[in-house]
């Protein structure tokens, strides 16, 4: 756990996207706000987490961390440092800090690059291991780190399964010494005994290196087992955020509860209600509290936004429930 | 058992491929009961699409063909048939649905018009009355506004309503046995949890038996009457009672298991079962297991375990005695 007197490695405040989509033929562009207003910290080593339903924008959220979009609105601080006002070789070298593995194993891939090369490349490109030697052995030790046998170097993308393909990912990543990972849904692509694999493996390479992760996952099981701390999405707006325990064990808003409820559960059989309806399109999302139109608690002040609340628990939460 | 719907006996798929004859089914057998939910769980390669495809008379051509073993339906023997034979039960008395609804939508055509091909085809309906019972399936499945849904195309709905409207579709000529293969993995679990509920309702509405395709634990806890583990293209472990994740014994499923985090805040670390999932090529000898198993013995290596029963109701496929088997 993050001990309180460190700053945070991560601040990220008030982000927001807009993107700008064509509508239908004959149609104006349309504005999609796909993250609306998102706040939060990240503390040094910890392993934060984004867990929501499709489109809510948690990888969108991930790539304006990165500064791989541009924010239509907010800012993202590493280590106090606005990332936006970063130019040049110091935007370059910020960069090397903070790292991303995706979730498809299979496109994150040039298919005619060999192992070596993929992994390398970063290090090329940042003048780190001067020599092709050095190279080598340093893409040997990464590979070995992972659990890869370094004569996996000569190899194709195609000679691996998609859990080796995550690993070599997870290698890639490693290779500038990142400070910060955004990890979207590295684990969603894998069969249980792989998905187990990579996810031992992430938390060794963490407290190996001193990483500081974001955790992007639609698996609340997943989140709950690897995550220090969990934020829930909705329509591009974090609605609750607690520590771990604290949400596992009792969520409060109504969409975090109806997220756990749905979720099935090994050995048990369904329960309670089910959540009707679909989550609306972020092109136009419900005024007030996004989730009122399906919540089973909805009131009159539900179309109002409500205020985001801090328990004494210390979790977050936006719901006129709680206010 | 006499009284089942559908028995599956032996079941041997093989695919051509440049590497030669591949066995991705191996003597598979299994029945299907009236009105029971049968779920095939297993990770990815295991056979489980391709013991639905070959149900259905769908299997990929000519690479794929059942070599040994027998598929019977209400006693008549499917296996064989010739595609025109095949079409008056497909679709008709047993219908598929598939993970990803778009591959089996036509983009071009309207959901509505789709459906009351169908009806046309298998119920000699006309236009008008298709039409109208194309809308009547769409609201029997939960799509709001159906009579203005059937005018839609498949890429104006969410994958969620998408999936009811292939559901609507497999339903349209009443089967007794509705395969579904994964028809949850690519939606969210809210969206899974509402489909998974109108599956189980139209189940009791329709007395439908259903084979469920997954390789989602948590899915099979909520579903599932009679289970099948299968890894490698075989049976490793099926129980037809309840408690069947109580009661697991077979060294992968128990492995399986270890591997998965729950959402409770007091579960374990995981365990991951070490290795990879073998190739068709790669098939160990013995046990297809064998090469991953903490506990696999000589024999392990060398003999295909015989499936027996280990309490009325339960069977394993594994060398180890039963009392040994639990970890
Ligand atoms: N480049 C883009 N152009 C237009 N819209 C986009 C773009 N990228 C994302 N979106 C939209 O923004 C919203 C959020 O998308 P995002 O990919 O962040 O969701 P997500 O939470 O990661 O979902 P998933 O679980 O499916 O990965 C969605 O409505 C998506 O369609
Ligand atoms: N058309 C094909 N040609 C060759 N091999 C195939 C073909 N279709 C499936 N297979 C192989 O058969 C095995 C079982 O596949 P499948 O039934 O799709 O697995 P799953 O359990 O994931 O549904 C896999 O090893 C797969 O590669
Ligand atoms: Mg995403
Ligand atoms: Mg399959």
């Amino acid at each position: 756990m993050t001990a309180s007197y460190k700053e945070p490695l991560i601040q990220v405040r008030g982000l927001e996207k807009v993107f700008r989509i064509k509508g239908g033929m004959l149609e104006k562009k349309q504005n999609l706000r796909a993250v609306r207003g998102v706040s939060f910290d990240i503390m040094p080593q910890e392993t934060f987490g984004l867990v929501g339903e499709s489109g809510c924008g948690k990888s969108t959220t991930g790539r304006l961390i990165l500064q791989l979009l541009r924010p239509t609105g907010g800012e993202v601080l590493m280590e106090g440092k606005n990332l936006a006002s970063m130019k040049g070789r110091a935007l370059k070298e910020q960069r090397a800090k903070m790292q991303m593995v995706f979730q498809d194993p299979y496109a994150s891939f040039d298919p005619r690059q060999n192992i070596y090369s993929a992994v390398s490349e970063p290090m090329v490109i940042y003048g780190l291991a001067k020599t092709k030697r050095e190279r080598r052995e340093k893409v040997a030790q990464l590979l070995a780190d992972v659990g890869l046998n370094p004569d996996a170097m000569e190899k194709c993308p195609h000679e691996f399964s998609g859990g080796q393909r995550q690993r070599i990912g997870i290698a890639r990543a490693l290779a500038l010494h990142p400070q910060f990972m955004v990890l979207d849904e590295p684990v969603s692509a894998l069969d249980v005994s792989i998905q187990a694999q990579v996810i031992n493996l992430l938390l060794e390479m963490k407290s190996q290196y001193g990483l500081t992760y974001l955790f992007i996952s639609h698996d609340l099981s997943v989140i709950k087992y690897i995550c220090d701390r969990v934020a829930v999405m909705y329509l591009g707006e974090i609605i609750e955020m607690a520590d771990k325990e604290t949400l596992f064990a009792q969520p409060l808003h109504p969409y975090s509860q109806a997220l756990l409820a749905a979720a099935p559960k090994i050995g048990e059989q369904r329960t309670g209600e089910v959540l009707t309806g679909e989550v609306p399109s972020p092109i136009r999302p419900p005024k007030g509290c996004a989730f009122h139109p399906r919540c089973p608690h909805a009131r009159e002040c539900c179309k109002q936004v409500p205020p985001v609340q801090k328990l004494p628990d210390g979790r977050l939460i936006a719901c006129w429930l709680y206010a | 058992m006499n009284d089942a719907l559908l028995n599956v006996k032996d079941l041997t798929i093989t695919f051509q491929t440049e590497r030669g004859e591949l066995t991705a089914v191996d003597h598979l057998s299994f029945d299907l009961g009236r009105k029971e939910t049968l779920c095939i769980v297993g990770e990815s390669g295991s056979g489980k699409s391709v013991t639905a495809l070959s149900i259905m008379g769908l299997l990929p051509q000519p690479a794929g063909r059942v070599t040994n073993g027998s598929i019977r339906f209400q006693g008549q023997e499917l296996t064989g048939l010739t595609n025109k034979q095949m079409q008056g039960i497909r679709g008709n008395r047993i219908s598929m649905i598939f993970q990803e609804p778009m591959t089996s939508l036509n983009p071009v055509y309207t959901v509505g018009y789709q459906i009351s091909e169908v009806l046309k085809k298998h119920k000699g309906m006309n236009t008008k009355e298709a039409m109208r019972y194309a809308a009547e399936l769409l609201e029997r499945v939960g799509i709001p506004e159906p009579g203005k849904r059937v005018h839609s195309f498949p890429h104006e709905l969410s994958g969620g309503l998408r999936q009811r409207v292939m559901i609507a579709m497999a339903l349209s000529c009443d089967p007794d046995i509705l395969i579904a293969d994964e028809p949850t993995t690519a939606l969210d679990v809210t969206i899974q949890a509402q489909i998974l509920r109108l599956m189980e309702t139209l189940k009791q509405d329709l007395d439908m038996s259903i084979i469920f395709i997954t390789h989602d634990l948590g899915v099979v806890s909520q579903i599932s009457d009679r289970t099948i583990v299968m890894y490698g293209g075989m049976k490793m472990e099926e129980r037809y009672a309840d408690g069947f994740f109580d009661h697991v014994q077979h060294p992968y499923t128990v492995d399986l298991l270890g591997c998965i985090p729950t959402s409770s805040l007091s579960d374990g670390k995981l365990m991951p079962i070490p290795g990879m999932i073998p190739s068709l090529a790669n098939m160990p000898g013995g046990c297809r297991f064998s090469n991953r198993c903490r506990r696999a013995m000589s024999a392990c290596h060398e003999t295909i375990p015989e499936l027996r029963e280990i309490e009325p109701g339960h069977w394993i496929a594994c060398h180890l005695e039963d009392k040994e088997a639990v970890l």
